[in-house]
């Protein structure tokens, strides 16, 4: 049964590439061009910068706002899940709640006069709406975990310290992971919007396409943002998955 | 020794426990009687310092638990409690070895340790070291909570309904183990129980409470026979001493043959020295409350009791009452 289970997990393994390699063939300069033009929307020609920086760019965006939601989402999650916590816990879930009603052109519009253009403003914008799935997933997990299994590790001993570390977060693990995969492929589509602060990525060419009414620009732009979500959806999966 | 010394807990206005004083002695299991809610695992809790006492103290080997880390004090308590709390996330083998890893005891000894654990508390090492709390019984998960709170030898074993959850046949199965276990380990047991029947056949003495206080410490036939109240008899019943035998082997009321041949009771008033063993015979490892039954039903006043089959000696309704049944 073990044997088959890991037979299981390698062939899940193995499709999960399949979207970052579809990204990667895309990427071969004159690739994309070679399938959109074709279809008579516009013309493609070479991109400057080239479509493998923008995407780059792009991905830099979004690991970075994800790595910072991370180092902010998780303890904060992990401070208002203490015991006697109850009111701070639903102040924070409303505070994050709010980030997302907040809309995202407003957030990104609100913090160009402060940050100016450019990447700043937008990576605020991708850490404001990345938090709220981190930080409500994470709170969800630890609060779920089993009370039996918590008042065990604190009757054989463990401090709160290794309560969290070696109980708590490895219990939550599937659900906060969960939350930081939905964060990140929703950051993927909003990063887009950070172009027209100048953030650069793959919403220039979609930008650019909108204004030269090139629907094959804005084609370009929204396969290759789709790819990239796909592909850091599927990477994540096998991370997310129990071992 | 633990040592519980004018012991209070107050939860807002009410309260759970008042002014209990105990003794746990040394090597022997002390089973917490009482009806729901009277205080028994608060009682419990308060001996590992998972709930802190408002009043009174708890001595540990002579040692105030409140000079003691919590944690420290804990690491050298096993705790069993009902929802077992496994670990779901670890295997069997890494969830008893959680103690010993906190200790930061060597890898390789654990791990002997643990398939010896695993092996006491009657689960195959080899079929049950890999698999998760998931893939268990409850009576399976039940025993790798025993072994997890004995994986670092403590001295003492703080136990709360540890056989609560399961049906009659795998609790009876699971206690008969338990019995054995601490036949052998001799641990100075604390156990939690509403169940009157698991305290009169485990504990060597019983503890009954009654709305947070102490109604009665003794053997279980100092309950039985000379309850020191109303309560106290009512709470375990007319026939609990008939309750008490149901838990015994017959065997352990006999009185022994002598001689090599066998053919001798070897109690005076029985009869005379040649007198013929009684007519109906009773195999020694019958229920003694079954034997009862046979001496009612039979109309006698003894029995033959028999080990395979060969008469190894005689018991009356007298041994039965007597002294109660010795204890191993
Ligand atoms: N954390 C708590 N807060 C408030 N009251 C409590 C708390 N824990 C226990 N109590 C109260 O203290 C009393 C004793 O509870 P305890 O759990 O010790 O009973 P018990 O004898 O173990 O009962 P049971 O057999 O049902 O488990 C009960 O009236 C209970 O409601
Ligand atoms: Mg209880």
């Amino acid at each position: 049964m073990n044997a088959a289970r890991r037979t299981g997990g390698r062939l899940g393994n193995w499709a999960a590439l399949l979207w970052p390699a579809l990204l990667l063939i895309c990427l071969i300069p004159g690739v994309l061009p070679g399938l959109i033009n074709p279809l008579g929307l516009g013309n493609v020609g070479a991109f400057e910068p080239p479509l493998w920086r923008l995407t780059l760019t792009h991905l830099g965006l979004v690991l970075l706002s994800c790595v910072i939601v991370l180092g902010l989402g998780l303890p904060l999650a992990v401070a208002v899940t203490r015991a006697r916590r109850d009111a701070l816990r639903q102040l924070a879930e409303t505070l994050v709640g709010l980030g997302q009603t907040v809309p995202t052109l407003a957030v990104l519009a609100l913090a160009v006069p402060v940050l100016g253009f450019g990447w700043a403003p937008t990576l605020l914008g991708l850490i404001a709406y990345g938090l709220v799935p981190v930080v409500s997933n994470a709170v969800v997990g630890l609060r779920g975990v089993s009370p039996g299994a918590l008042d065990a590790a604190r009757g054989m001993g463990m401090s709160a310290r290794q309560r969290l570390w070696r109980v708590e977060l490895p219990l939550a693990r599937p659900v906060i992971l969960a939350g930081v995969r939905t964060s990140t492929v929703y950051n993927v589509g909003t990063a887009t919007v950070g172009a027209a602060l100048g953030a650069g990525g793959l919403g220039e060419p979609i930008i650019n396409g909108l204004s030269q009414q090139n629907t094959a620009l804005v084609l370009t732009g929204a396969v290759l943002a789709a790819l990239l979500a796909l592909s850091l959806d599927a990477l994540m999966s096998l991370f997310a998955a129990p071992h | 020794m633990i040592e519980l010394h004018h012991l209070e807990k107050r939860f807002g206005g009410s309260l759970a426990v008042q002014d209990l004083n105990l003794i746990f002695p040394d090597g022997e299991l002390t089973a917490l009687l009482g009806p729901s809610g009277c205080g028994k695992t608060t009682t419990l809790r308060m001996i590992n310092r998972l709930t802190e006492p408002s009043g009174g103290r708890v001595l540990l080997g002579g040692q105030d638990t409140r000079t003691l880390k919590p944690e420290a004090l804990r690491r050298g308590i096993g705790y069993v409690i009902q929802q077992v709390g496994l670990f779901p996330h670890l295997n069997v083998a890494q969830n008893v070895a959680t103690v010993p890893d906190l200790l930061g005891r060597d890898r390789r000894a654990t791990a002997a340790r643990v398939d010896e654990l695993l092996d006491l508390v009657g689960l195959d090492p080899d079929t049950f070291r890999h698999k998760r709390p998931g893939e268990l019984s409850g009576g399976q998960a039940q025993r790798v909570g025993v072994a997890r709170a004995l994986a670092a030898d403590p001295p003492v074993l703080l136990m709360d309904e540890p056989f609560g959850a399961l049906d009659p046949l795998a609790r009876d199965r699971l206690q008969d183990a338990f019995r054995d276990i601490q036949r052998r380990l001799r641990k100075t047991v604390v156990m939690v129980t509403h169940d009157i029947d698991e305290a009169l056949r485990l504990g060597d003495r019983v503890a009954l409470m009654n709305a947070g206080r102490l109604e009665q410490f003794g053997t279980p036939d100092d309950l039985i026979y000379r309850p020191v109240s109303d309560f106290v008899r009512q709470f375990l019943g007319e026939d609990a001493a008939l309750r008490q035998l149901a838990g015994q082997p017959v065997g352990r009321f006999m009185v022994a043959l002598h001689g090599p041949d066998g053919l001798q009771p070897g109690r005076a008033g029985t009869g005379g020295a040649a007198s013929p063993l009684p007519a109906v015979a009773v195999e020694e490892t019958l229920n003694a409350r079954s034997a009862l039954s046979v001496l009612l039903r039979e109309g006698t006043d003894r029995l033959t009791v028999t080990r395979g089959g060969q008469p190894v000696g005689t018991v009356g309704w007298h041994d039965l009452r007597a002294s109660g049944p010795e204890r191993p």
